[in-house]
């Protein structure tokens, strides 16, 4: 006798070896069995098949949410909210479009690209962060105009530089910014460019020594980010870009 | 295991967790409730050393339903059309059928004992061993192999039989 207990253990193949055996010759040998296999196994393609129903519908917002980075979980305020705190450097990101940046961050592992300096050897920390206009071959220049935000850019020849987007907007004067990142091993600084007469100009820069070894951004004092905050939101027009918003503005040369 | 680490886990392990929620509350809003709980829960409280995170979801997926059930008493009574569970495209016959079985199997779910219902989803679904479900659900491994075995009986009993020979059969080897 072979009891519904053997015959589901058997499909899932947790029965001993001899046990297994003993199943399939009773199996072979006995129609009603078979057709109590047919049905159990039925029971579990329907249970699979009902249950993947539910990947053809979309996730929730609140939960594609709750898993972006840390750095990703939290939107600059529209300047038109009340009450709007600006939210420190590690945290802000763009509210606008966020399940369209969520459903990218699926895929958006951090890629970092290698800079070819054929011409000449890539500047160094303080070349990047300078003020001014964005020289068109240099890694800077390269970051704003090609890359996404989040997007990291390695500075070849060993100079341990690293370049980020970290959003995207459109002024008050209506020209399309970027605010960045420069990670320097010890060193760090925060940055704003803007795309003026089809060039960048890097309008403020505020620099820091990082705490720790850790990759991640450590912030300034406190002061010199709530300074550059302040500046970034006095630029901002309205809420950064979303994803697919600064994809259009990239693809375009970010000309308005 | 830190933050980063734990997000990226569990951003792979979504589809899975998602599906297993729809099938312990077998209604779309109420997996989607239940898996938003449960991520909330595991990035607050996070995953103990030495323990594998899928199994920990799952664990902590349960609990929160048995909590919600324990609070609600019913299981949710969403008919499958309205969760959108049913928009998947068949043709002709077939797709009534199919669609008629689904529906069959969902309420057949819904009448199940949640503890068979969370060890077969698990095994089935899941594709965890019996030892993992028993890890998983804190219970010998005998007893998922009784509550597994009880269930796709209930369920094969509760689908409409393809044959009497079948019904014949599901009664014989009760067990």
């Amino acid at each position: 006798m072979i009891t519904n207990e053997m015959l589901s253990a058997y499909i899932d193949g947790e029965l001993a070896p001899e046990e297994m055996e003993r199943v399939a010759r009773a199996i072979a040998a006995d129609e009603l069995l078979a057709a109590r296999l047919v049905q159990f196994r039925r029971v579990d393609r329907l249970l699979t098949e009902f249950s993947s129903a539910i990947d053809a519908q979309p996730l929730p917002p609140a939960v594609l949410a709750l898993l972006e980075p840390p750095c990703a979980d939290a939107g600059v305020p529209a300047r038109s909210e009340p009450g709007a705190v600006v939210l420190p450097f590690a945290r802000r990101h763009r509210r606008a479009g966020a399940l369209a940046l969520a459903a990218s961050l699926v895929l958006a592992v951090a890629i970092v690209l290698q800079f070819d300096a054929r011409d000449s050897a890539p500047p160094g920390f303080e070349e990047i962060v300078r003020a001014g206009a964005v020289v068109p071959s240099s890694p800077l220049h390269h970051v704003l105009e090609d890359l996404r935000s989040d997007q990291a850019f390695a500075v070849a020849s060993g100079a341990g530089v690293e370049i980020t987007p970290v959003l995207s907007f459109v002024s008050t004067r209506q020209e399309y910014c970027r605010e960045f990142r420069v990670d320097a091993g010890a060193r760090a600084a925060r940055g704003v460019a803007c795309r003026r007469d089809e060039r960048w100009e890097t309008l403020k820069v505020v620099g820091a020594e990082a705490r720790g070894s850790d990759a991640h951004y450590a912030t300034a004092t406190a002061e010199t980010d709530e300074g550059f905050d302040a500046f970034v939101d006095g630029l901002l027009a309205d809420v950064p870009l979303g994803a697919d918003a600064e994809a259009r503005a990239l693809h375009g040369g970010w000309t308005r | 295991m830190n933050a980063d680490a734990l997000r990226r886990e569990l951003l792979g392990l979504l589809p899975r967790l998602r599906r297993y929620a729809y099938a312990l509350t077998g209604a779309r809003h109420d997996a989607d409730d239940l898996l938003q709980a449960t991520l909330e829960r595991l990035l607050v409280k996070g995953v103990p050393e030495a323990v594998e995170v899928d199994k920990w979801a799952f664990r902590v997926c349960r609990n929160l339903w048995i909590d919600e059930i324990r609070a609600r008493r019913v299981r949710s009574a969403v008919p499958l059309e309205e969760s959108g569970a049913m928009e998947q495209t068949f043709d002709g016959e077939n797709a009534l059928m199919s669609k008629l079985a689904l529906a069959e199997i969902s309420d057949a779910m819904d009448e199940l004992p949640e503890e068979q219902r969370a060890a077969l989803s698990l095994v089935v679904l899941e594709g965890l061993s019996y030892a993992q479900a028993a890890e998983v659900l804190e219970t010998p491994i005998g007893t998922i192999m009784s509550r597994i075995a009880r269930a796709r009986a209930a369920l094969s009993k509760a689908l409409r039989a393809e044959s009497p020979q079948t019904s014949a059969g599901l009664a014989t080897g009760a067990g």
